[in-house]
């Protein structure tokens, strides 16, 4: 993957999806002539004006006469790629596929002008038109969630000290910084209970990865498979649904991923998770959705380090959203990407977690979690 | 690098929820019943949970309790200055949803608090928004 920012070294999108599909190839050990199919992600024609980005990214990476398919789903826009890659597998339609996603939300257009066509990414009639914008939805999500739970601003802030301060290990990541609670709390409000350290980055960015029928990989390396996979839908506004701080759909998604892996007991059995944290709030209601902890419980289980990188359970290695960054379509799959490497022991070494972990769970959504798309990956033995 | 500069205008139709709209711009909560499960929708939906498209519209009498509310600098698609931007999920009194409405003038009000529909008159028609005032 490249590593995701503020692009400003005159690169676009297609020299990012050249670097990162080659290095995808090279590193499952094959040729591009084994590549039998690509799966593009990305969210939004607006950010980088290509249309039918697709038809040009398959002969940009050198992979014509191949098929090709372009996956959108906004925030999700790169794990359903990873879904679309392993539908091609499991149907036997093809053996080897690329999946790249990509996005260009940093550079390419102004900070006001994208955040008002994210506002347009929920229901952008009846909710973006009146001024919604992605932190406005979420916050009001989170006020219920910490209105149930008695959730504070500081158990908010917490989930932004620990992401970005993984960030901080991780050389790709857009925002590495130490920050504290009070650093967090003294940021800028941007809608309330959210302030500037709780939100993530609309950064740009690309990633690959091969999925494949079976390993090619060296012999020494452990392989990783797609043991699980899950994708269900809530009501896009948050006044349909009657839990709107629950995130009933990604418990649905997760669900199905665990039942097809075989993990009964998560809490217990999940090793290390990416989760979707667009914001701090998203991050605690993700970890509890994904039954990664009881409900109401993951700010508690987050102040005793349950998901630090030294923890049970490390969530967001990466420094997810809030530290790594966020290019939509490039998310999912550098969740994927991060996952294999962990469980394979060849992550950045100040965050490769010790311990045996067998599964590992990566988690994106669209909206306020309106469409989630869950996978787990497994260490084979 | 080279900029690129385009101005894009869309004409947008209101389509099905056009009563709604129109509603919005007058202060009158325009709302669908479902005949088959009986739940009334405000904001509309146009197909009800239970699955049935053949919803019919009735009235509200547009009062509403504010569930969750957030604040901060915005701006409204299409409108250049940034302002203080007040939003809020409102329970219409008679609906079975919420709907997120703006708060005018743009204080915060507490969770739990009275608020009442009135017109959308800042941008003309149609008028997009639920605007909501404390009663």
């Amino acid at each position: 993957m490249t590593a995701f920012g503020r692009r400003s070294d005159g690169t676009s999108p297609r020299d990012w999806v050249r670097q990162v599909a080659q290095e995808a190839i090279r590193d499952a050990c094959i040729g591009p002539e084994q590549v039998d199919a690509l799966v593009v992600a990305t969210e939004s024609d607006f950010f980088w004006p290509q249309l039918c980005p697709g038809a040009l990214l398959v002969d940009e990476a050198g992979l014509v006469p191949r098929p090709v398919m372009r996956v959108e789903m906004g925030g999700a826009s790169g794990a359903m790629a990873i879904r679309a890659g392993t539908m091609h597998i499991l149907s036997g339609m093809h053996r080897n596929v690329l999946v790249v996603g990509y996005e260009q939300a940093a550079s390419g257009l102004p900070g006001d002008d994208v955040r008002t066509l994210y506002g347009l990414s929920f229901d952008a009639e009846l909710e973006g038109m009146a001024g919604a914008s992605a932190a406005s939805l979420y916050a009001l999500s989170a006020g219920l969630y910490m209105h149930e739970f008695g959730i504070t601003e500081r158990d908010l802030a917490r989930v932004s000290v620990k992401n970005h301060g993984n960030a901080v290990l991780n050389p790709l990541s857009h925002k590495p910084m130490q920050v504290s609670i009070e650093d967090v709390l003294a940021s800028r409000p941007v809608s309330s209970p959210y302030k500037l350290l709780d939100c993530s980055m609309i950064s740009d960015g690309a990633a690959a990865v091969v999925l494949a029928a079976e390993s090619f990989g060296p012999p020494r390396r452990p392989r990783v498979r797609i043991a699980g996979w899950g994708c269900a839908s809530d009501h896009s506004r948050l006044g349909d649904r009657a839990r709107p701080y629950a995130f009933e759909g990604k418990a649905r998604s997760a669900h199905q991923a665990y039942e097809k892996a075989g993990i009964t007991e998560p809490k217990r059995e999940v090793g290390l998770a990416e989760v979707y944290d667009a914001f701090t709030g998203a991050e605690l209601q993700g970890i509890e959705a994904l039954g990664l902890c009881d409900a109401g419980q993951a700010a508690r289980a987050l102040a005793e380090g349950r998901f630090d990188r030294g923890g049970v359970l490390p969530v967001n290695l990466s420094g997810g959203l809030l530290g790594q960054g966020g290019p939509p379509g490039a998310t999912g799959v550098a969740q994927v990407v991060t996952l294999a490497q962990v469980l394979q022991g060849r992550y950045w070494p100040g965050l490769q977690p010790g311990g045996e972990r067998r599964f590992g769970v990566a988690d994106a959504h669209s909206g306020v979690a309106s469409v989630s798309v869950t996978h787990v990956l497994e260490k084979l033995p | 690098m080279n900029d690129l500069r385009l101005c894009l205008e869309w004409a947008r139709g209101t389509g099905g929820l056009a009563p709604y709209f129109e509603g919005l711009g007058a202060g009158i909560a325009r709302a669908t019943c479902c005949p088959g499960c009986h739940r009334t929708w405000f904001p509309p939906r146009l197909a009800c949970t239970c699955g049935r498209v053949e919803l019919q519209w009735r009235t509200l009498p547009g009062s509403g309790i504010v569930r969750a509310v957030t604040a901060g600098p915005g701006r409204l698609p299409g409108e250049e200055p940034t302002r203080t931007l007040v939003l809020a999920l409102v329970a219409v009194e008679g609906a079975d949803n919420a709907v997120l409405g703006r708060i005018e003038p743009p204080i915060a009000p507490a969770v739990g608090a009275g608020v009442r529909l009135i017109a959308d008159t800042l941008r003309g028609r149609p008028a997009w928004s639920a605007v909501f005032t404390p009663c």
